[in-house]
């Protein structure tokens, strides 16, 4: 993370509000530089019932995927539920994205990223010993 | 600013997915800055034959909202999958902030989830997380 009191930000559009399709995906993002990613599901669980289980995928080059291990189930009743994931991008794979695993009551949520703080990592090239910004 | 290398922040849901008819105009839930010096109220909506005017609106007692000046958006455009990100510095604004939204043709079902971050005078946190990879 840069020291410099500022934080970057970066937002992207992964689903829009539909109904959950198991074992489909959303769009996914690239976190390069990024330190953390958030990725937040808004949803409408109101009624009961409502719920989904969903992983996530994470890639290299954006097109070979696999599961990263973490996944979760959302249930509830609250008209106004999030589904919020923090990301240690260090751990993972540049690209990521969200697979639905299992629904319950026809919810629709939609999906977004946004990734944190840019990563300073020196260049090898650089030759930095001591840096002072 | 923390100086540990960390943001902390909070993510609500203020507004779920919402239709209406053309010309009408959906508010989402207030928020104030809780300690937070930063909000992102992040919108997700289909746009495709839609047209959507939005802007973030501020108030002095939580009743009586304005827009805030310059925060006026039109340019929506057409995608499906469309996300829009709106930034504010609470100390720029007066303590209640939401978002107005404001369907000018086409039905369009706008949701805001307000992400606030930067530094907190606490150390306790307001979201449950579904998962924590850190």
């Amino acid at each position: 993370m840069n020291n410099d009191y500022s934080t970057r930000i970066k937002t992207t559009a992964l689903r829009r509000h539909a109904t959950v399709v198991v074992g489909n995906s959303t769009a996914s993002f690239d976190a390069a530089n990024y330190r953390t990613a958030l990725i937040v599901m808004n949803a409408d669980f109101s009624g009961g019932g409502k719920s989904f289980t969903f992983s996530i995928e994470e890639s290299d080059d954006n097109s070979s995927w696999s599961l990263s291990g973490l996944s979760a189930t959302k249930s509830g009743n609250d008209a106004l539920t999030v589904v919020a994931v923090l990301l240690d991008t260090t751990k993972r794979k540049r690209f990521m994205r969200v697979k639905m695993d299992a629904v319950g009551g026809a919810p629709t949520p939609s999906a977004m990223a946004v990734c944190f703080n840019e990563a300073v990592t020196p260049d090898a090239a650089a030759n930095i010993d001591v840096a002072v910004v | 600013m923390n100086n540990d290398g960390r943001t902390e922040l909070s993510v609500q849901n203020i507004l779920t997915a919402t239709s209406g008819a053309p010309g009408t105009t959906t508010h989402s839930a207030a928020v104030s800055s809780g300690g937070y010096r930063f909000a992102l109220f992040l919108v997700s909506v289909d746009m495709s034959s839609k047209t959507l005017e939005g802007a973030m609106q501020d108030s002095a007692d939580g009743v009586n909202f304005d827009d805030i000046p310059g925060s006026v958006f039109t340019a929506w455009g057409t995608a499906q999958i469309t996300a829009k990100t709106f930034l504010v510095r609470f100390e720029s604004v007066r303590p209640f902030v939401r978002m107005r939204l404001t369907r000018v043709t086409g039905s369009a079902a706008p949701s805001v989830t307000c992400v606030r971050y930067g530094e907190k005078n606490t150390t306790s946190s307001d979201t449950v997380f579904d998962i924590i990879d850190q």
